[in-house]
Formats: structure tokens, C-alpha cells, sequence
């Protein structure tokens, strides 16, 4: 696939937001969770506590976010710099077509067998088959990632997270199968999909 | 009390919600609703299966959902089994042939279902296999 070498992630300015990468990095991590505490900032971001900390005051004093007792939520301001930074970032890989082609393949390649399986795990009772067919979708959703993690190079994150996952699973921690709470398959992969179609410019929100 | 509505059960279970249903269209409806401190006396009627603003609603405590479009095996008809909490999805009313089609302009079919449904006491009976059933209670 040959996707616009320009393409690489960096400040972008619309609307007369201007956020650099690390800011989006935090700001993302919540859009992506929909609400997230400092800790799993940090982990998915590979920021420090610390600069994330930093991060959020600043958001919080713009009305870019809202703490709800250590997790916090984006506000439309907040939203607005997300999607601006994604349309900004983006847009030369959207234009190109490839980043299209590959989204689509996951759709339907990838993506409904997936959700399947997540069900068959879930009503089995924690069928070992449903489960094994889950972490070998993840196998090859890692293969996948590799696919385009030159052109959006934070996709490696997103591997190293399903790797970690898939580690736990292996070790018999079920709760990192499909736990809405921790950085589970099942979790990650959500938030993989919510970030694509952010990518691809397709948000799914109803 | 009588059944007003039905849809398909994410999951079955025993758990029989009751509350004021509350109709949220988008981010910020959610977020108002957590601050009201009011989470938990309501049912929280959403128009898709794959919504995602709700999260952190779900995370945060919700007693019940209902979805006017999308099957058990989306997004959250597996939240809902996650966090254990009834979800009754697609729905419709029982005394209206108006249906959910599936990538057709159901406007008219969810702005019904929206009006009969919001701010009603309800409890939702997610007992069977495979449908689930809104009881009005007040």
C-alpha cells in the first residue's frame, strides 16, 4: 500500500484550535475510552503520569475536559480539538484511498468476526474455542496493524496493547478478554475502531 | 402495569430495573445526566446499538438500557452482558405495526417510539430468551 509520506502525524491548526501531538495523544486517549483516569492515560500514551497530569490541568482550565473524581471526560471543546487534529493529520491519507481500502478489509474481514466471537464468548460462559477464536483474530489484527504502521506509526501502540492482552489471557487473566475496565482484547479493539473510523472520517456515533 | 414495548434481550436475567425513562441523543445529554446525580433513577433510551457516548454512563452505574436500533452482538448488547445490566434493544411498541429497517429512513419510526417512551416509570423485564419487555408501572 502507498499511503502520502506527508501524512505523519503533527500540530495541525482547524478552526483556530491548535493542539501538538502530546496533547493530542491525552485528549485522544479519553475520546477513545470515553472516559479514563490519569493511569490508563499514561499507559496508552507512553506519557508519564506526571505529563499527563500536566496536561489535564491545562485541559480542565479551558473547559476541554471535565474530572469526574480522577477519570475524566471530554467536552465538546475538548471533542472539537480531537476531530480537528484527526481531519488536519489525516486528511493526505484520505485522499490517497489506501488507508480506505485497508479500513475496509478490517470491517469486514476482521471486525464482524470478531464481534461474533465476543458474543459466543460472553453467552458460552467463557468457551475456551470462543476465546481461542478471539486471540486468534487479535494474532492477525496484529499482522494487519503492521500493515500501515508506517504511515500512522501510534498504531504500534495499539499492537503492543493487543500483545499484552493476548500475554494475559494466555496466563489465564479471563477479565483481559473482554473486561470493559481494564485494557482487555476486547477493549482495545474498541477503541482501535473508534480510532479508524475517526482516521477514515467516519464517526459512528448516533 | 402493562407491557407498552419490546425489543431483543442482550442477555437474560432476573435483574428487573425500574425507572423514569430518559431519552440521550448525544455526548453532552449523558454528561449532564451523571452531573444531575440522578444516573440511577432512570432508564436510559439511546437510538443505537453501537452508541458509544454512553460508556461512561455504564461505567458509572446505569440500571437499564434500551436502544431502538442494533442486535444483542453490538457494541452495547456486549457492554450490557459485561456489566450485567438489562438492555432491551431494537425496540418497538406493542400497539404499533411501526418497525426498525434495517439501512432504511426510520425517523419517523424512532420519533414515536421517543415520544410514547420518554419520561415514563417503567421496569424492564429482560426474562426471556430472546425478547425483552418494557412494563409501564406508573
Amino acid at each position: 500500500m502507498t499511503i502520502a509520506a506527508n501524512a505523519r502525524p503533527g500540530p495541525r491548526e482547524e478552526g483556530g484550535t491548535v493542539i501538538d501531538a502530546a496533547t493530542f495523544d491525552v485528549l485522544n486517549a479519553i475520546y477513545l475510552r470515553k472516559m479514563a483516569p490519569v493511569p490508563h492515560i499514561a499507559s496508552v500514551t507512553e506519557l508519564s503520569e506526571a505529563q499527563v497530569s500536566d496536561l489535564l490541568q491545562r485541559e480542565l482550565e479551558e473547559a476541554a475536559v471535565l474530572d469526574m473524581g480522577g477519570a475524566f471526560l471530554l467536552l465538546e471543546p475538548g471533542t472539537a480539538k480531537v476531530l480537528a487534529f484527526y481531519r488536519g493529520t489525516y486528511a493526505a491519507l484520505r485522499a490517497e484511498g489506501g488507508i480506505l481500502r485497508w479500513y475496509d478489509k478490517f470491517e469486514t474481514a476482521l471486525n464482524q468476526q470478531f464481534i461474533r466471537a465476543v458474543s459466543e464468548w460472553q453467552t458460552s460462559d467463557g468457551d475456551d474455542r470462543a476465546r481461542d477464536k478471539m486471540a486468534k483474530l487479535v494474532e492477525r489484527m496484529v499482522r494487519h496493524l503492521g500493515q500501515v504502521v508506517d504511515e500512522i506509526p501510534r498504531y504500534g501502540k495499539y499492537a503492543n496493547r493487543f500483545e499484552r492482552a493476548l500475554a494475559l489471557v494466555d496466563q489465564g487473566e479471563q477479565d483481559f478478554v473482554c473486561k470493559p475496565t481494564v485494557d482487555s482484547m476486547h477493549n482495545v479493539w474498541f477503541e482501535f475502531h473508534e480510532d479508524i473510523l475517526a482516521v477514515v472520517g467516519r464517526p459512528r456515533d448516533v | 402495569m402493562s407491557v407498552i414495548a419490546q425489543g431483543y434481550n442482550s442477555f437474560e436475567t432476573a435483574k428487573q430495573p425500574e425507572g423514569e425513562i430518559i431519552f440521550l441523543p448525544n455526548p453532552q445529554s449523558v454528561i449532564k445526566l451523571i452531573q444531575s446525580g440522578k444516573l440511577r433513577q432512570h432508564i436510559l433510551l439511546v437510538q443505537g446499538g453501537t452508541t458509544t457516548f454512553l460508556s461512561p454512563a455504564l461505567t458509572m452505574g446505569a440500571i437499564g438500557v434500551v436502544t431502538l436500533s442494533g442486535a444483542p452482538e453490538s457494541h452495547l448488547g456486549i457492554l450490557s452482558r459485561e456489566f450485567q445490566m438489562p438492555c432491551v434493544m431494537t425496540t418497538h411498541l406493542v400497539d404499533s405495526d411501526s418497525r426498525y429497517v434495517t439501512g432504511g429512513n426510520n425517523d419517523a419510526h424512532f420519533k414515536s417510539v421517543i415520544d410514547r417512551l420518554q419520561g415514563r416509570r417503567v421496569r424492564l423485564d429482560c426474562s426471556g430468551v430472546e425478547y425483552g419487555k418494557i412494563v409501564e408501572v406508573a
